[in-house]
């Protein structure tokens, strides 16, 4: 309840003759105009408050009004109420109070007051209307109420927006003018429109950028024009003017800092005489709007700065939080202030329980002193300083970080943490490995050596020194060409260096000599190593002596020559006392080729043998030799898996071969011009694995099985078969002699290359 | 039919003796004389720089001395020679291998083939 409700309800109470009655003096004692009026409007009391707000020269001054004792009445908006429209009226006539209406009061002399107006009708029993009290208090005036809105929007303003519109708000509700509107200057100091009420686009097209006032001038007067249609303006100028029906305007310069920044126009549609009261009221809206655009552009200044600062700051913070190394921020007696998630990853402890603690609290007790040489170092300006340490997981293991310590405050620590545990574990197995290997190179019984991508030995093992008797300085590069043969070093110089350029691996064997000046023989080797992208990055060779190997293969050989000589010189001593023997009995010619052909028979099978070590030999090689002599593959078809025979069976099938050809070349199918031998064999699987043999002849003259079995058919019968562990069986069929010779695979060898079949040599 | 020169004085070396033999009857078969025989290094080697002879036989291996040395005497004189031996003919010193090898045991055609070898005129 108003102070003036308060009052008006105190006062009813006693009724409204005894209002009627009341003392004057009481009435003028209250601080509130009031006045009473009869049911019809006639004011029957006034208290001297009430004369005064209404402008009344004296207490009984207009007492002739009726309703309301004001010069006139205007509602809120400004609006002229008449007296039988006002609140008093009102509630006369429909017996209903109307309490704090806002209406202003024109006083005789023009001037304004603002008031807040409570009616109370009295009522009789009969609920009939006797009159009515008004009550009024002046409240801040108009002006001084848009002032201050002005002031409390321009407070609350967030935009120029805000700004322009309750800076228009002020104008148009202060100056009463119809249409308003303000201009800044732009960058180049002309003056553009920056918000406006009621103006068309064309007239501020026409008129932008006009001013009534030079671009520096210091104090610029505001000027009012009464009347446009009767002021000398420019033509185009006045034409817009008028176009737009405009018949008064004011304008007023916005300064900011000193400086003219624009100026606000106030419209008038009609002629407007500006009182000097306006002229005050427009110079303080202009030195407000100019005090609050300073303020929002001071504001927005520092908004974007601060923005541009929580920008960066946020960057910053962000760029700290998501880190791929650990980071934190600490005291410098490692207190941390802040760390990131990558710190609390490599420390292994939740984020949240770093803050505040000593990064020492797990640091490995051992680094302390590492730890305080680096912040030491830091603190005399070694920034920033780089250094290894360990951590100590939750679980006690040590965790290898490098850490970069640098200021970022007066007394604020940045470490940039990085994990290193694989790279330290790496490094330190690569060394262990490194040393593991030179241990093992020195000691093995090789030379050993490592070359760059080039081919430039760098390295060689003690063995190599050891032997040659050299150093490293005369050795490095291509000084090894010293310790070579004269007679080799050309051959194996041309070839390693064909390997270093083709990345081909290396063998050769050449001699090198000993400290002793001692030739031995080497076999050597190198294999490039590559890198990753299959780039050669360096050689590594081997020497291997094989002096020995090479005198025992030679030894072996003399043994195996020798061998043979004596079996081929037996043989030829046989062959030398049958010939004598026969020679003094005038036997058949015949008889000495035929043994002659059968002993070198039997010399080609140990030849074989002896290309072979005396280790076997394979099928087809020994049936090529044992049918050579006789005929070529045009006559004699070879066919059957790759079997290595062990000795015994090879001489066995070479003579059992023999008698067979010379029978053929005698009787059978090779004695004619196109006859045909077939000779095949192949395996059955089924347990024993059993090797059959077929000799087939076609082609050659009908076959008479011979009254008497000669040496030849028994040999093969029965020494065969017996060498053979097998049966043999020579059958006399007419279109030709067909050979079978059945035995025990494993009697016989075994297959080579899981029974596919062999070639001839 | 190419004409078989005949006739040739041979020298045989052979520790041997009745291979030597046997080489002598069958080179007598092929029209030729042994004029020398040679049963050991020293005379084998003496033989081979003095002896008056067209053509050589010689064992590579007597009593398991191997008889480089009197085909490097040979070579020298320009005499024509063949290798007899047990050796198989990978058994023959890589520097010797252009000579013909007649095997232990012989047969005729084959010495009568590589004499033939040697003793062909160049050209």
């Amino acid at each position: 309840m108003s102070t003036a409700d308060a009052y008006t309800a105190s006062l009813v109470r006693p009724g409204y003759d005894a209002l009627l009655a009341a003392d004057q003096a009481a009435l003028d004692a209250l601080p509130v105009g009031l006045y009473l009026c009869s049911s019809d409007g006639t004011i029957r009391r006034v208290n001297c408050r009430a004369a005064e707000l209404w402008g009344w020269a004296s207490r009984n001054g207009m007492t002739d009004r009726r309703y309301c004792g004001a010069h006139r009445l205007h509602a809120a908006d400004g609006a002229l109420l008449p007296p039988g429209g006002s609140p008093m009226a009102d509630a006369l006539r429909s017996g209903k109070a109307a309490r704090d209406q806002e209406v202003e009061i024109e006083q005789p002399d023009g001037s304004r007051v603002p008031v807040l107006l409570s009616v109370e009708p009295f009522k009789n029993a009969l609920g009939q209307v006797l009159g009515g009290i008004g009550c009024f208090v002046d409240r801040p005036g108009r002006t001084a109420e848009q002032q201050y809105r002005f002031t409390d929007r321009l407070y609350r303003a967030v935009s120029l927006e805000d700004i322009y519109d309750a800076a228009l708000d002020a104008i148009t509700g202060t100056l009463r003018c119809d249409r308003a509107s303000i201009l800044l200057c732009d960058s180049a100091g002309a003056m553009r429109f920056v918000s406006w009420r009621g103006l068309s686009e064309t007239y501020r097209k026409a008129v932008e950028g006009h001013t009534p006032w030079g671009p520096h001038e210091k104090d610029p007067p505001p000027l009012c024009i009464d009347d446009l249609a009767a002021a000398e303006l420019p033509a185009a100028l006045k034409a817009a003017v008028k176009a737009e029906g405009i018949g008064a305007a004011a304008f007023i310069p916005l300064m900011t800092h000193g400086v003219l920044a624009g100026k606000f126009m106030a419209y008038y549609d009609a002629p407007h005489a500006f009182s000097e009261e306006e002229r005050d009221l427009a110079v303080t809206i202009a030195r407000q709007l100019g005090f609050g655009l300073e303020r929002m552009r001071a504001e927005q200044r520092r908004l974007a700065s601060d923005e541009a600062l929580r920008g960066s700051e946020e960057r910053l913070r962000a760029m700290f939080d998501h880190a791929g190394v650990g980071m934190i921020v600490m005291g410098p007696d490692c207190r941390i202030v802040q760390a990131n998630a990558a710190f609390a990853k490599i420390v292994g402890r939740p984020l949240e329980s770093l803050v505040g603690g000593s990064c020492l609290d797990f640091t490995h007790p051992d680094d302390f002193a590492t730890n305080r040489a680096a912040l030491g170092a830091l603190r005399q300006g070694h920034a920033p300083a780089v250094f290894e340490k360990r951590y100590l997981s939750p679980g006690g293991m040590s965790i290898w970080v490098r850490v970069t310590l640098s200021y970022v405050g007066v007394d604020q620590i940045l470490a940039v943490v990085e994990d290193v545990t694989i790279r330290v574990a790496t490094r330190a197995a690569l060394s262990k490995s490194e040393a593991e290997f030179r241990t093992l190179a020195d000691n093995m019984h090789q030379f050993a050596w490592m070359t760059d991508q080039t081919g430039w030995i760098y390295w060689y093992n003690k063995r190599w020194f050891d032997y040659t008797g050299t150093t490293l300085d005369e050795m490095q590069g291509w000084g090894w060409r010293k310790v070579h043969h004269p007679e080799h070093v050309d051959r194996v110089v041309a070839k390693i260096r064909a390997c270093f350029e083709s990345g081909e691996p290396w063998e050769d064997t050449f001699p090198l000599r000993s400290k002793d000046g001692e030739y031995r023989w080497f076999l050597s080797r190198a294999l490039p190593i590559r890198d990753e992208e299959g780039h050669i990055v360096r050689w590594f060779g081997t020497n291997t002596d094989i002096t020995e190997r090479l005198r025992s293969d030679e030894q072996r050989t003399v043994l195996i020559n020798e061998l043979n000589h004596r079996v081929k010189n037996t043989l030829a001593t046989v062959q030398a006392i049958v010939a004598q023997t026969l020679r003094g009995v005038d036997a058949d010619p015949g008889i000495q080729e035929r043994l002659e052909a059968r002993l070198v028979a039997l010399s080609n099978a140990h030849d074989i043998l002896t290309q072979e070590n005396w280790e076997g030999a394979e099928i087809h090689q020994v049936m090529a030799r044992a049918l050579q002599p006789h005929a070529g593959p045009a006559r004699i078809s070879v066919e059957g898996p790759a079997i290595r025979l062990v000795p015994k069976a090879a001489v066995a099938l070479t003579m059992g071969m023999h008698e067979l050809a010379t029978n053929a070349a005698k009787y059978g199918a090779l004695s004619t011009e196109d006859g045909h031998i077939d000779l095949s064999w192949s395996i059955d699987p089924a347990a024993p694995v059993t090797l059959t043999f077929e000799w087939a002849e076609r082609g050659g003259p009908a076959v008479r099985k011979p009254t008497r079995r000669g040496f030849g058919s028994r040999l093969i019968e029965r020494n065969l078969a017996h060498d053979l562990d097998g049966e043999a069986q020579i059958e006399y069929r007419p279109e030709g002699v067909r050979c079978t010779i059945a035995c025990p695979l494993e009697a016989v060898g075994s297959l080579i290359g899981n029974g596919r079949p062999g070639r001839m040599p | 039919v190419t004409e078989v020169v005949k006739g040739y004085r041979i020298l045989v070396v052979e520790d041997e003796g009745l291979v030597a033999m046997l080489l002598e009857d069958m080179l007598a078969d092929l029209g030729h004389h042994v004029v020398a025989t040679a049963g050991t290094f020293e005379k084998a080697a003496k033989s081979a720089a003095e002896a008056d002879i067209d053509v050589a036989v010689l064992d590579l291996n007597l009593n398991g001395r191997e008889t480089y040395v009197v085909a490097e005497t040979l070579s020298r004189r320009g005499i024509p020679f063949v290798f007899a031996t047990g050796y198989a003919s990978t058994g023959v010193r890589s520097d010797w291998q252009h000579v013909p090898v007649v095997q232990k045991p012989f047969q005729l055609g084959d010495l009568e083939h590589a004499l033939r070898a040697v003793t062909r005129p160049a050209g």
